[in-house]
């Protein structure tokens, strides 16, 4: 038996509002980032979900370019992360970086 | 073939980076010339695609027609200005140019695609190639805090805006079942405007390329990438991905929803007037310099957006048409903000931060033909004609006008006001106040030529703005 | 191509100013007037070559400029603008002659500056394209908005950022209104697209559209004029402006305001012209009053000139809306005597000031008893602005005044007290500076009478405002067909309206 289409919508959209809390409510630098590949795994459930309903592949292959980005953007974010970790002393608390008034 | 200039600038950016790892240091120079030469082969064959018939690539994945070549000819000659502003800044901090030249090679290159790109994947894919380069390039200067801040900033803002762009992809794809733009659009056609699905999708495209394009309320973080970022890199950012985020911003809203422009030319003219109003008031309140630069930005991309607001889809050949004003604003505004962002990273020339508005004191004197240039460009973006900032401005607000919606040009006439303010502050503090400081500045024959070229297009593009204005309303006939 | 020529001329001095050295300041003077007056003799042979009887457009040049949008580089040149355009090419040398000695710091820029600024207004009289005009007028803007930052008065940036802040916001509600009539033409006439004064005056708009049109073009127009009250920027700007930049402010800039309204409000807008018509008049004779009052009360004398031209170019506008011909005629002919006269007036003031470095009245006294010549010649040019028969001011007054009579005798009333009062505030003026006898011996030295140059430039100035004022016909047949054409247009509507 195979889950409805609905489901899969709802547990995606619950996914990326959680993602999208978390960026905007929390204040670690890694946890927002957490939270922004959250969203687009919840993106990657919304594709896999249509793309099996629609039957076609187009939304199975734009899952994997997602994932590459991801990827791509994982390993970019965690070395400015790193690099700027250095200049703060151990600190993770986004509210510190203050330099720029913003 | 269709991809070639894509080509050359892909073969060029694998070379600047294998050469940077094997040159000795003293002979790096020699990568300017050759990033240089690359841009210049890859612009020329991209001229030379002019009114060829459309062809496509990649299973259909991209595109190439008029609509690419004019952008690819923006982004080309944004990076050749971005190449020869940027040597002297980067000797002078001691930045490396290799990476410096193959990163913006990337970023072009994601550019490029953006623009060529005629499917939601690859569209994506350019997006991402684009900003990953960016936020390297915001954060090449690493061992500034400051620098290291706006690329954390800049990214972090990104991946979010990249994420809600993609969801809202998802759902466009969810809507029609279809990620080819034409397919698209012509599921759309045949369907009903009123489903709130569609509607929650355009806000969420909406958003996610607004944060790109820095539309407030999504701004908020701009300001503070901008101004961390080296200057050059700086210039790149408010100029290229801008230009390569409104070209998605028409492939995704023209190209694929172009039948739900009902639906969404209120909420973009809404967008428009917030964002230039809150830039431009925020920007009177700035004491340093690329601060004010980076919220004049925001506020062009709110005139811009009028276009989009005005844009009539399927009315290609009409001449006052939204989105040939985008599109030609888009040109003019690359020479005007690249220019007058080469002057920062000129005056910078051996002080720490060089970014005050004191630091442009008594310029006049100092630098006559610099202050001369840095006018110009300042009293385009205001819109005084006959520079070429005015025409750009008086061709939205036609359209805005044709559109039937005065208020929207009335209200872009009462913002380029607001900002005449700020942009004069410029010209008073070079001219109308004294100094006894004696900067040095650079003497770099690339910066000078840089500086050169863009006050020329600035003042020419206005002067004789017919064939640019034909240039920008051949490549809309796709459309 | 003499128009174009006459236009662009300037632009001829400014490459040639170019490559000069900064430090070369009489190369760079000599270099600009040779150039001013080089255009101003051709502007002399347009008056005479321009056929007076004919009725519409003479020396038309018409090409395609923003050929995809329909806009042309057109020009031509009817009666009216003919004469403002002399005296523009006239004031524009005068006004460099003035500032020989005074201005030694950037001369080049300066003069650059000025040649750039003949240039704007010079394009203003001639084009007939409103685009290329709004092009013109902006053009106008910015050399002006650096003349007075750069070479004024202490107040300058204050000064400088509110002429520009209130001019630059009215001409940007100007191209919108443009632009609504771009394509209001469009739509009443086939789809043609185009901004052509000659094709716009052709087509019926309807009085909904004219009425928010009529506004935004009041809204760049009447700041210029400057009318009341829109003026405040005026005052602050003539202090603080180098005495040629008040030349060309009073003198032509404040004429572009007129010319504007003239020109394109009356003739393409007649319904809501005649809609507007009392609110004009109203407007205009408070102007009139105003400045004169306030004139009266100045201690500054610059200031003084200053609150006059309010009242004079009230004059100008209450002619204007009157919309008969004697109003028209003496319009326009006050517009060119307000040139020659304000400017001679300025040009007076900036000769004492040059010399004693100050203008508050009330430190200045017995002038005359060191600058005979000079007193004879302030004291043409003060009794011409007062209006007495024989001279320039009168000529215009006059004729505006029947004009005004002719259509509200209450307005026409009110305004003939501004005389009573101009004759007082400038015949007191003139007392008070030339003749109270003042300890002014610790500037008697600096009083030296009129130099040379000095006499060169007042001298045709007198000459005009004599001959305006004895035989105004020689100007006056210039502006026959174009004020019937004016009035024809204005007129037709009205008929139609009433219809």
């Amino acid at each position: 038996m195979s889950v409805p289409l609905n489901y899969a919508l709802a547990l995606a959209a619950v996914l990326f509002v959680t993602g999208l809390a978390g960026v905007i409510l929390r204040r670690n630098i890694l946890i927002i980032f957490m939270s922004i590949e959250l969203m687009l795994n919840a993106t990657n459930l919304n594709l896999v979900a249509f793309s099996r309903y629609f039957g076609n592949v187009n939304g199975q292959i734009f899952v994997f370019f997602v994932l590459v980005v991801a990827a791509a953007e994982a390993a970019v974010g965690l070395a400015i992360i790193v690099s700027l970790v250095r200049h703060y002393k151990d600190s993770l608390n986004g509210d510190e970086f203050n330099l720029l008034k913003g | 073939m269709a991809v070639l200039p894509e080509v050359v600038v892909t073969v060029l950016a694998m070379l600047l980076l294998l050469l940077d790892a094997v040159l000795p240091e003293h002979r790096k120079s020699g990568l300017t010339w050759l990033a240089l030469l690359g841009f210049v082969v890859a612009g020329a064959f991209n001229l030379y695609q002019w009114g060829s018939p459309a062809q496509s690539a990649y299973g259909g994945m991209v595109g190439a027609d008029n609509f690419t070549v004019f952008f690819n000819t923006l982004f080309l000659a944004t990076a050749i200005l971005v190449v020869l502003m940027a040597p002297a800044y980067l000797r002078e901090r001691a930045l490396p140019f290799g990476e410096f030249y193959s990163l913006l090679s990337f970023a072009v290159l994601g550019m490029m695609f953006t623009a060529a790109s005629t499917d939601l994947i690859s569209l994506f894919v350019s997006i991402e190639l684009m900003v990953i380069a960016v936020y390297i390039l915001a954060g090449l200067a690493r061992r500034e805090k400051r620098s290291n801040e706006a690329s954390l900033k800049y990214f972090l803002l990104g991946a979010f805006a990249s994420a809600i762009l993609v969801y809202g992809m998802s759902w466009l794809y969810g809507i029609t079942g279809q990620t080819n733009l034409a397919k698209i659009a012509g599921v759309l056609k045949a369907t009903s405007l009123d489903n709130p699905l569609l509607l929650m999708t355009i806000a969420l495209l909406a958003v996610g390329v607004g944060f790109k394009v820095a539309l407030v309320p999504f701004h908020a973080w701009t300001p503070d990438a901008y101004e961390g970022a080296p200057t050059p890199a700086t210039a790149f950012m408010s100029v290229g991905p801008k230009a390569a985020a409104f070209a998605a911003l028409l492939r995704i809203f023209i190209s694929a929803m172009g039948p739900a422009q009902p639906d969404y030319s209120l909420l973009f003219a809404i967008l428009a007037v917030l964002t230039m109003t809150l830039a431009n008031v925020v920007a009177i309140q700035q004491n340093n310099i690329k601060r004010m630069l980076a919220y004049s930005s925001i506020a062009h991309s709110g005139y811009i957006l009028v276009g989009l607001a005005a844009a009539q889809p399927g009315a290609g050949s009409d001449q006052v048409a939204g989105i040939p004003a985008l599109m030609f604003y888009l040109f003019v505004y690359t020479f005007m903000t690249l220019g007058a962002f080469a002057i920062v990273a000129y005056v910078q020339a051996g002080q720490v931060t060089g970014e005050s508005f004191d630091d442009y004191r008594a310029l006049g004197r100092r630098a006559p033909m610099t202050a001369i240039a840095m006018t110009l460009f300042m009293l385009s973006l205001t819109g005084v004609p006959p520079l070429a900032g005015f025409f750009g401005k008086a061709y939205l607000i036609l359209a805005a006008v044709h559109s039937g919606m005065a208020w929207l040009a009335v209200a872009m006439a009462v913002n380029s006001a607001i900002s005449a303010y700020y942009y004069l502050r410029v010209v008073v503090v070079m001219y109308m106040s004294d100094t006894t400081e004696r900067v040095p500045l650079y003497r770099s024959p690339f910066i000078h030529s840089m500086l050169a070229v863009a006050s020329l297009a600035t003042f020419f593009v206005g002067v004789f703005a017919d064939p640019f204005l034909r240039f920008a309303q051949g490549a809309t006939l796709g459309f | 191509m003499l128009l174009s020529l006459i236009v662009f001329l300037p632009l001829v001095g400014v490459a040639l100013l170019l490559p000069m050295r900064p430090e070369n300041k009489s190369l760079l003077r000599v270099t600009t007037l040779v150039v001013m007056l080089a255009d101003c003799l051709l502007s002399i042979y347009l008056l005479l070559a321009f056929n007076q009887s004919a009725s519409g457009y003479q020396f038309e040049e018409n090409i395609p400029w923003l050929g995809s949008l329909g806009l042309r580089y057109h020009l031509g040149v009817d009666g009216l603008s003919v004469l403002l355009l002399f005296l523009t090419t006239l004031l524009s040398w005068i006004a460099i002659l003035s500032t020989w000695r005074a201005v030694q710091l950037r001369v080049k820029e300066y003069m650059i500056a000025f040649l750039l600024l003949e240039l704007g207004m010079l394009g203003v009289f001639v084009a007939l394209d409103l685009f290329l005009f709004y092009v013109f007028w902006e053009i106008v803007l910015v050399p002006m908005y650096v003349i007075i930052g750069v070479w004024g008065g202490p107040r300058k940036i204050y000064a400088t950022i509110k002429f520009f802040l209130f001019t630059f916001i009215g001409s940007l509600l100007m191209l919108v209104a443009i632009l609504a009539l771009y394509f209001e033409h469009a739509g009443l006439a086939n789809g043609v697209r185009t901004l052509d004064v000659t094709q716009l005056g052709n087509v019926h708009y309807p009085l909904a559209f004219q009425i928010p049109v009529f506004l935004a073009f009041f809204a760049a127009f009447a700041v210029k004029v400057p009318l009341w009250p829109l003026h405040t920027w005026l005052p602050d700007a003539h202090v603080e402006a180098p005495t040629a930049g008040s030349v060309i402010l009073a003198g032509i800039l404040l004429k572009l305001g007129g010319y504007g309204f003239l020109r394109f409000s009356v003739p393409l807008l007649p319904e809501a012209t005649h809609y507007f018509g009392p609110l004009m008049l109203t407007l205009a004779t408070i102007a009139v009053v105003y400045g004169a009052l306030v004139s009266l009360v100045q201690k500054d004398w610059k200031k003084l000139v200053a609150y006059s031209s309010v009242s004079h170019m009230g004059f100008v506008i209450l002619g204007i809306f009157v919309l008969n011909p004697q109003g028209l005629e003496g319009a326009i002919l006050e517009m060119f005597n307000h040139g020659l006269l304000t400017g001679a007036l300025f040009l007076c003031v900036g000769i004492v000031y040059e010399r004693v470095h100050d203008r508050e009245l009330a430190h200045l006294g017995g002038i005359a008893r060191y600058m005979p010549v000079y007193a004879a010649f302030f004291m043409v040019f003060m009794l011409g602005s007062v209006g007495l028969p024989g001279l320039a001011g009168f000529v215009g007054e006059f004729l505006v005044l029947l004009g005004t009579f002719g259509v509200s005798s209450l307005a026409g009333w009110i305004s003939m007290t501004a005389i009573i009062l101009a004759a007082g505030y400038l015949l007191w003026m003139y007392a008070r500076v030339m003749f109270v006898k003042l300890n002014t011996e610790h500037y008697a030295a600096e009083l030296v009478d009129l130099r040379a140059h000095e006499v060169a430039y007042l001298l045709p100035l007198l000459a005009l405002v004599i001959w305006v004022g004895v035989y105004p016909d020689t100007w006056l047949n210039f502006l026959h067909p174009a004020v019937s054409h004016i009035i024809a247009q204005a007129s037709a509507a009205g008929g139609l309206a009433a219809r």
